[in-house]
């Protein structure tokens, strides 16, 4: 086992010293692969503690012999993942389409946003407050007025996944816009860059690990905010089926919602991560995660 | 007004005028801090002039006014003897850092200029190409910054500096970051770019010794605020790829820079 954590460590510090010299597309096609090799072998560590962790909760339910409606086992759970997997499914795609709506929405209307307070010192202090403000209010409080005003349909869950994922991508991309140094803006001054130039040219790429900070943030925000959409009204989607089963003491479809809802998110995380990597690669090291 | 500019023969002036210029900045106190006080020197086509002086005494600052970044307060910068001439994106300018972008290769920090004008790609490229011997990066057009040394990194600066061919170039202590063996490398690569040129340099420095070998000229500055403190003429014969920095008239002349900047010193 040790041995092959080790091969795993060198292959992974081998892939971390990229050729000095240039090659050809091959190269770079290799260098891909290489890219989702490494990925895999760096998420290992964390999949070997979910299925100790797992074992663990597996083992206290069957000594302690408690009641299936109260803490289902994992098995118990694999079980009724299986058995009910149309109705999960079924419901997942429902909660995924307002997961991904949401946040596409999250993502255009969040980089207007911080093109615009960026771009002009005015717009900023028109309308960065009010960024902040929507922040303040209290999603769980507003879902169900939202569902009075666009009706119990996806388009309330689709607002809400928006309005909590727009905010960490708008104040992340606001500071990467502004993290291009005076340096490098006056060394495109002399070499007769306009303004939209060094925005750009150089301010965007500046700001792209800022950006996917946001992104992994929001990422895991969307599925939550899907969630509570869902909670307050509607009739379909993974956070309306763990409402209904709640009362029904059919506890192994709550845990199993949940999991799915977290595969999800999880999915969705490692998604932003895998193109930020990909993007990113000819960044410096410390500023990718 | 145009008619008598345009009726000087630009060929007889020098290709850069500075003439008294003066320029305070706001301080840390919030007092004007006055930074640099009646700097005059010029720069003639072909000419290598360097200007050393204590840090602090307003050399970056001056190379700031001459790029366009800045203006003066008072006094007049000329190009070609027109105090009116567009300065900005028409002077080659390397600041002290590299500043290359992590996320492009070689060519396209290198073409970075060209790209900013409008050059066609394939225009850019084809130019660039054609050039990196000359910077010894050649095979190196595809590789990141993150892979090159700091010597390289610094001709690539370099090359994104010149390769528009605008005829001036200001140089803010571009080796000051390096190791001494890879300066003194540089420093002899750069003579050779040089004296196979026709474009007037200027060059701020805190080394004696870079000043000598590059140089044409020397002005020495005072802190405090900066002005002129003295001249010195390089008569070192070039090429100056093999200077030997024992020889008699280069020690010489190294004592005579070294004592102007000691009484420099002391006057602070």
């Amino acid at each position: 086992m040790s041995g092959g954590i080790a091969t795993n460590d060198d292959i992974a510090s081998e892939m971390s010293h990229e050729p000095v010299t240039t090659g050809s597309a091959n190269a770079a096609k290799r260098g891909t692969l290489r890219l989702v090799f490494a990925f895999v072998v760096e998420w290992m560590p964390s999949l070997g503690l979910a299925i100790a962790l797992f074992a663990a909760w597996e083992a206290i339910v069957r000594l302690k012999d408690i009641q299936r409606w109260l803490l289902p086992a994992p098995s118990g759970i694999g079980e009724e993942l299986w058995s009910s997997r149309s109705t999960l499914w079924s419901n997942a795609v429902v909660t995924g389409e307002e997961v991904v709506i949401g946040f596409g929405i999250a993502i255009v209307v969040g980089i207007a946003l911080a093109v615009a307070i960026s771009y002009s010192r005015l717009l900023e202090r028109a309308v960065y407050p009010f960024v902040i403000a929507s922040q303040t209010i209290p999603i769980i409080a507003l879902a169900p007025l939202l569902l009075v005003w666009v009706g119990p349909e996806k388009t309330s869950k689709i607002i809400i996944v928006a309005l909590i994922t727009f905010f960490p991508i708008v104040v992340n991309l606001v500071d990467g816009l502004r993290s291009a140094d005076r340096a490098s803006i006056d060394m495109f001054r002399t070499l007769g860059a306009t303004r939209w130039q060094i925005f750009l040219k150089l301010q965007a790429p500046s700001a792209l690990p800022f950006f996917f900070s946001g992104l992994k943030i929001s990422a895991v925000f969307a599925v939550i905010g899907a969630v509570i959409g869902e909670w307050v009204g509607g009739s379909a989607g993974l956070g309306w089926l763990m409402q209904v089963s709640r009362p029904l003491f059919r506890t192994e479809l709550v845990f199993a919602s949940i999991f799915v809802l977290s595969a999800m998110a999880i999915l969705l995380f490692l998604l932003v991560v895998f193109i930020e990597r990909w993007a990113l690669r000819h960044y410096p090291h410390g500023e990718q995660i | 007004m145009t008619a008598i500019t345009s009726s000087i023969d630009t060929s007889t002036r020098p290709l850069l005028t500075i003439d008294r210029c003066s320029l305070d900045l706001p301080g840390s106190n919030g007092e004007p801090l006055e930074v640099l006080r009646n700097v005059s020197l010029s720069v003639n086509a072909g000419e290598f002039v360097s200007i050393i002086g204590p840090s602090g005494c307003g050399k970056s600052t001056l190379l700031n006014i001459v790029s366009g970044l800045m203006s003066p307060d008072a006094g007049i910068v000329a190009l070609h003897g027109d105090p009116s001439a567009k300065r900005l994106g028409d002077v080659a300018y390397m600041q002290q850092r590299d500043l290359l972008m992590p996320w492009r290769d070689v060519l396209d920090n290198a073409t970075l200029g060209l790209e900013l004008n409008g050059v066609s790609r394939s225009d850019r490229r084809s130019r660039a190409l054609e050039q990196l011997p000359t910077f010894g990066l050649e095979g190196f057009d595809l590789a990141y910054p993150s892979q090159l040394s700091g010597g390289m990194r610094q001709r690539v600066a370099l090359m994104r500096t010149t390769l528009q061919q605008h005829d001036l170039l200001l140089l803010d202590e571009p080796f000051g970051a390096l190791d001494s063996m890879t300066r003194t490398d540089l420093q002899r690569w750069l003579v050779g770019l040089f004296e196979s040129s026709d474009m007037g340099v200027l060059l701020v420095t805190h080394d004696v010794e870079e000043a000598l070998i590059l140089s044409d000229r020397v002005i020495v500055m005072s802190g405090r605020p900066g002005h002129n403190a003295g001249e010195l003429v390089v008569d070192l014969r070039r090429p100056r790829v093999d200077t030997d920095v024992t020889d008699e008239r280069f020690i010489a002349l190294k004592r005579e820079l070294l004592q102007m900047l000691a009484t420099v010193r002391a006057a602070i």
